[in-house]
C-alpha cells in the first residue's frame, strides 16, 4: 500500500500539485444504552475508509472513499487533485501551508484494560446496579444507564515524506434519573449529563468514574427538584461546579480562540470570534487569576493524542494567562497567515472530512481554595451544575446556559435547591467577575464527545480540565 | 445511481446465504456528496465523501444484535454476522424483536431522484459558486456558505421478503454576505432536489441586499416585540416543537410536553402542522428505517395536538399501527417526524411589514437550543440582518438580540402565516413553512454587534 501512496505523490507532484497527504482510519465503536433495567440498547460499529487532500495553486481539494484498495487510492487520489483545481478558479490569494518538519512514529494510548475484551454482562452488570440503586429512591420512575468505547487505528502519509501511525482508545459513560410530577420533570445526571464523561482511556476508566457511588445521591437530587422552586431572577454571585464550568471553558473560550474563526474562514456557520488579531496580547480576557492552556499532552484527556491530523505535535498553548488573552489554536494553513507554525490543533472527524482547527483539551488553572472553602468563603450566592442547556452568538460572546440543579449558599453554607436554574452573561465582563478558582484537589478532565463544527459537519472529542470556580454579579434565573 | 439497488441485494443476499438468525433485517444508507465551501469571498475547502453502511439486526431466541459495518467485502460482512451473533449470544433476557411482518406495498419512488443533480461537477459547482462571489465582491463585500450536492440511496430488506428501495438527491446552498471585517451580514438559502432550479444569481442577491442594509446597525433594547420570522428562523420552532413532543417514546417515558395535552388547544387556531415523507416538496423519505411506509401524520390541527408518531416498538406498546417515523436500530431515540409542513397563509411578507407599527424583521437565528423542555421554552441568538420596523416600514438594522421564548406561546401569537411555503432543512429532515408574524416574541439580552 505504501508504495501505491508514494507513485500517487509523485504523480501529484508531477501534475504540479505542491502538496498532498492521505489518512486511511479504522474505527470501531461499542455503544451500550440501558433504560429501566433493561438492555435499550447494544450495537458494534466499525468504520474504514481514506481521504486524500491535494493542494494546487494554493487551492485545495480532497476526496475519500469507504474502499480501501490501490485502484480505489488511485481513483480518489484523481478526483481530489480535479477538485483542487476547480476550487482554484476562484482564488487570486493562494493559500500556504506553514512548515512543519515531516515526522516517522508510532503511538497508542496507554490503557490497563482493553474495553472491546471486557464482556458485556460486566458492563450491564455495572449500568443495571446503578439503576437499581437510582430506583430505590422513590419518586424516580425513568432511569438509564450509557458506555461507551472507541478505538481508532490511524495512519497518516504525506508528499513531505510524513508516517504516522496513531491508535487511541476513548472510553466513557454515566447515568440518568428522571422524576415524573405534577406535569413537570426533573432530570439528574453523573458524571456529567449527555451520557456521562469520556477520556482516551481503557476500561479502568469506567471503573473510577464512581457511576454506582453516586447513584443514589443523584436519585435523591432528582426526586427533590420536582418540589423545589424555580431559580429567582437577579443578580447573584454563582459557584460553577466543575462539569459546567467545562462547558463554559468551551463555548466561551475554547472555540473564540480558533483561529479559522477569527480569519473568517467558518463565519458562515459556527460562526467568527470577538477576538479578533489586534486583541492578542494585550486583551483584557478575565480577572488575574484566569489562566487557560489547550494541552493536546495530557495523559487521558479527550482531547489528547500525539500527532494531529496534519502531522503537527501535539503541544501545551497558553491561550489565557493572568487574564491577558494571548494565543489562539491554529493549522497549518491558519497559522500561515500570521507567518506562525501550527500549534497542532488541526483535527478531522474520520476518514472523510478534512482537518480543521479544533479544541485539544482547553483547560482551566487551579487556583488556591478548597471547594468547601470557598462556600465557606460566599456570604450570598448559589452552587450550580451540570449542563442542560448552551447557547451562545456567532462571536462568542453572549451566552446563556441552564443546568439541572442550584443549591442556595447562605452565610457560607449551601441550602436548599432550585430547579431549572439559568445563567447569562457577556464573556470577558464573566471572566472578568472570577474571583475564585478551587486548587487541583477538584480538577476533573471533563470530555465532550459532541463537539460540532464545519460544513459538511464533523463532530469531535474534547475535553477540559476544570475546578469548580467563584463568579460575582452573574445574572440568573433569566425570563 | 451511486452503487444501485442490485449491489444492495447482493448484500442482503450475502447475509441471508450465511447467517442463521430466526429473523433479521438489513439497512443500507449510501451516499456520494461534494460540498463547495467559500469564505473572504474565495474557495477554501472543496470536498467530496462517497460512503455506505449496512447496518445489520439480527434476531435468535427472542434476542436482538445489531452491529453496521461499511463495506460490501465478504470477509467484512462475515465479521458483521459473527459479531451481531455475538452480541444475541451475551444477552440474557427477551427483547422487543420488531421486524417487520407485515407491511403495506408501495411503488418505487423514484422522482426523487434528479439527474441534474446527479451529474453535477466539481467544476460546475466552482462556477456556480464563482457567480455568487463576484456579486460580494462588486458590492464591495465578501461572500460565505456553502454549496453541496447530496446523492442518497436507502435500502432495506427483512427476512420476511420485505425491501424498500430509494434513490434522493439533493442541492442546497447557504450565503452569508458580511461587510467590514464581519461586523454586518445578510443571508440566503436555497434548497430542491434539481439542482438546475437553485438560482445563484436571485440567491446572492438577496443575500448581498440584507448584507447591505444591515450596515452600521443601533442598539436597542431587549423586551417584547412583534416580530416577523424569516423562513430559517420559523424553522427553529417546529423542529425543537417536533422533537420536544411529537415522539412516541418521549411520551411513554412522560417526558413529551404533550403528556396529558393530546387532544387540547396547545397553541393559535392558525396553526396546522403535519408531517409526509411522500411529498416531493418537502424532504422526501417515503419509507422509515424499519421499511415502514410513512404514513402523513397530522400532529397539529388548528391548534390541537393531534397525534404522535411511532415506530413498530413504540406502536406495540400502544397497541396502535407503526406511522413510520423509526430511527436507525442502532438509536435509542425512538421515533420522530422530521418531513415537517406547516399550513401557510395568505399574506405576503411586505403586507406583514406594513401592519406593523413596532417590531423587528429576523433573518435567522443562531444556536437555539431547550432551556425547558416541558414548557418548551428554547434560546437562541438572532443573526445575519436583524432590522427595526416602525410605522409599517423597515427603518434601520438593529444589533443583534437574545430570545428566551415558550414555543407554543410563541405559536398562539402567530398574527399571520405568509403564502410563501418554503423548504428549509438539513441533510436529516426538513420542514416546509411559510414566513410568520408573532406578536410580543420575547427577547431577553443584547450584543454589541
Amino acid at each position: 500500500m505504501k508504495s501505491v501512496i508514494e507513485d500517487v505523490f509523485k504523480r501529484l507532484k508531477n501534475g504540479g500539485a505542491s502538496y498532498s497527504d492521505i489518512r486511511i482510519i479504522n474505527m470501531t465503536e461499542e455503544g451500550v444504552a440501558t433504560n429501566n433495567v433493561k438492555v435499550d440498547n447494544y450495537n458494534i460499529s466499525t468504520d474504514e475508509g481514506f481521504g486524500i487532500r491535494v493542494f494546487y495553486n494554493g487551492a485545495m481539494g480532497f476526496a475519500s472513499s469507504n474502499i480501501v484498495n490501490e485502484n480505489e487510492i488511485r481513483r480518489v487520489a484523481d478526483f481530489a487533485f480535479s477538485i483542487a483545481k476547480a476550487s482554484a478558479l476562484t482564488v487570486d490569494k493562494p493559500a500556504k501551508l506553514a512548515p512543519c518538519d515531516p515526522v516517522k512514529d508510532k503511538y497508542a494510548t496507554h490503557i490497563e484494560i482493553d474495553p472491546f475484551k471486557v464482556s458485556l454482562d460486566e458492563k450491564l452488570g455495572l449500568l443495571f446496579d446503578c439503576e437499581d440503586l437510582m430506583r430505590t429512591v422513590k419518586g424516580v420512575s425513568l432511569t438509564k444507564g450509557f458506555l461507551k468505547f472507541w478505538k481508532t487505528d490511524k495512519k497518516f502519509y504525506s508528499s513531505d515524506g510524513a508516517d504516522i501511525e496513531q491508535t487511541i482508545y476513548e472510553s466513557g459513560g454515566g447515568i440518568e434519573c428522571y422524576s415524573i410530577a405534577n406535569g413537570d420533570f426533573q432530570k439528574r445526571s453523573f458524571p456529567n449529563s449527555f451520557r456521562g464523561n469520556y477520556g482516551t482511556a481503557g476500561y479502568e476508566y469506567i471503573k473510577k468514574l464512581g457511576l454506582k457511588e453516586n447513584s443514589e445521591r443523584i436519585a435523591r437530587e432528582c426526586a427533590a427538584l420536582i418540589d423545589a422552586p424555580q431559580m429567582p431572577s437577579g443578580l447573584a454571585t454563582l459557584i460553577i461546579g466543575g462539569s459546567q464550568l467545562g462547558l463554559q471553558v468551551h463555548e466561551s473560550c475554547g472555540h473564540a480562540v480558533e483561529l479559522d474563526r477569527v480569519l473568517g474562514l467558518e463565519a458562515s456557520y459556527a460562526g467568527t470570534s470577538f477576538l479578533t488579531l489586534d486583541k492578542r496580547g494585550t486583551f483584557k480576557y478575565g480577572s488575574k487569576i484566569v489562566n487557560l492552556v489547550a494541552d493536546g499532552t495530557i495523559p487521558g484527556g479527550l482531547g489528547s493524542f500525539k500527532y494531529d491530523d496534519e502531522g503537527v505535535p501535539a503541544q501545551r498553548i497558553e491561550i489565557v494567562k493572568d487574564g491577558i488573552f494571548m494565543n489562539y489554536l491554529s493549522s497549518r494553513d491558519t497559522a500561515a497567515c500570521l507567518n506562525e507554525a501550527s500549534n497542532g490543533t488541526a483535527r478531522a472527524d474520520g476518514w472523510a472530512r478534512i482537518p480543521i482547527v479544533r479544541m485539544t483539551n482547553i483547560n482551566l488553572e487551579p487556583g488556591e481554595p478548597s471547594l468547601e472553602e470557598l462556600i465557606a468563603d460566599t456570604k450570598d450566592g448559589y452552587f450550580i451544575d451540570t449542563n442542560t442547556s448552551w447557547s451562545i452568538d456567532d462571536k462568542r460572546v453572549n451566552f446563556q446556559f441552564g443546568c439541572e440543579i442550584a443549591w442556595e449558599i447562605k452565610d457560607g453554607k449551601l441550602g436548599k435547591i432550585f430547579k431549572n436554574p439559568t445563567y447569562y452573561g457577556i464573556t470577558p465582563e464573566f471572566w472578568g467577575n472570577c474571583d475564585a478558582i478551587c486548587n487541583k484537589d477538584h480538577q476533573v478532565i471533563w470530555g465532550t464527545p459532541n463537539c460540532g463544527k464545519g460544513e459538511p459537519g464533523q463532530v469531535m472529542h474534547v475535553a477540559h480540565r476544570t475546578s469548580p470556580a467563584r463568579f460575582r454579579n452573574v445574572r440568573v434565573g433569566v425570563k | 445511481m451511486i452503487f444501485g439497488e442490485k449491489e444492495f441485494n447482493k448484500i442482503y443476499d450475502y447475509i441471508k446465504s450465511n447467517s442463521k438468525f430466526d429473523k433479521f433485517d438489513v439497512l443500507i444508507n449510501a451516499f456520494d456528496s461534494k460540498l463547495t465551501r467559500f469564505a473572504n469571498s474565495i474557495i477554501h475547502q472543496n470536498v467530496a465523501e462517497k460512503n455506505f453502511s449496512v447496518l445489520l439486526r439480527g434476531v435468535k431466541n427472542n434476542r436482538v444484535g445489531v452491529a453496521s459495518v461499511n463495506s460490501n467485502d465478504s470477509a467484512k460482512l462475515g465479521a458483521l454476522i459473527k459479531n451481531v451473533e455475538t452480541i444475541i449470544s451475551l444477552k440474557k433476557e427477551d427483547e422487543d424483536a420488531c421486524i417487520v411482518d407485515k407491511w403495506e406495498e408501495m411503488p418505487s419512488y423514484t422522482q426523487f431522484w434528479n439527474e441534474n443533480t446527479a451529474k453535477h461537477t466539481p467544476e460546475q459547482m466552482a462556477r456556480s459558486v464563482d457567480v455568487i462571489l463576484k456579486k460580494a465582491k462588486s458590492n464591495k463585500i465578501d461572500a460565505f456558505g456553502a454549496f453541496e450536492v447530496n446523492l442518497s440511496e436507502l435500502f432495506f430488506a427483512n427476512s420476511f421478503g420485505l425491501k424498500r428501495y430509494n434513490p434522493v438527491t439533493m442541492a442546497s446552498v447557504n450565503v452569508t454576505a458580511m461587510g467590514d471585517q464581519y461586523t454586518y451580514a445578510g443571508l440566503s438559502l436555497g434548497r430542491n432536489c434539481d439542482v438546475s432550479k437553485l438560482d445563484f444569481d436571485a440567491i446572492g442577491d438577496e443575500a448581498c441586499g440584507i448584507c447591505l442594509r444591515a450596515k452600521n446597525p443601533v442598539d436597542v433594547e431587549p423586551g417584547r416585540y412583534d416580530v416577523i420570522l424569516s423562513h430559517q428562523a420559523g424553522e427553529h420552532l417546529f423542529g425543537m416543537l417536533s422533537y420536544l413532543g411529537f415522539s412516541a417514546r418521549s411520551y411513554q417515558e412522560g417526558r413529551s410536553f404533550l403528556c396529558g395535552k393530546l387532544g387540547t388547544k396547545i397553541c393559535g387556531e392558525n396553526i396546522t402542522l403535519w408531517d409526509d415523507g411522500l411529498d416531493v416538496n418537502g424532504q422526501p423519505m417515503p419509507f422509515d428505517f424499519e421499511g415502514v411506509k410513512k404514513e402523513k401524520v397530522t400532529l397539529i390541527e388548528n391548534g390541537v395536538a393531534k397525534n404522535i408518531v411511532y415506530d413498530t416498538k413504540t406502536a406495540k406498546k400502544d397497541n396502535k399501527k407503526s406511522t413510520g417515523h423509526a430511527l436507525p436500530a442502532n438509536s435509542s431515540y425512538g421515533p420522530l417526524p422530521w418531513n415537517l409542513f406547516v399550513k401557510p397563509g395568505d399574506k405576503t411578507k411586505e403586507e406583514m411589514i406594513k401592519s406593523t407599527k413596532k417590531g423587528l424583521l429576523i433573518t435567522s437565528f443562531h444556536y437555539v437550543n431547550i432551556v425547558n423542555p416541558r414548557e418548551t421554552t428554547i434560546t437562541g441568538m438572532t443573526r445575519n440582518g436583524t432590522f427595526m420596523i416602525e410605522d409599517g416600514k423597515v427603518t434601520r438594522p438593529i444589533k443583534n438580540l437574545r430570545f428566551t421564548e415558550s414555543i407554543c406561546t410563541a405559536l398562539s401569537n402567530v398574527e399571520a402565516l405568509g403564502n410563501d411555503p418554503k423548504l428549509m432543512g438539513d441533510s436529516f429532515g426538513g420542514t416546509v413553512l411559510p414566513t410568520m408574524k408573532i406578536k410580543g416574541f420575547n427577547f431577553t439580552s443584547k450584543t454589541e454587534f
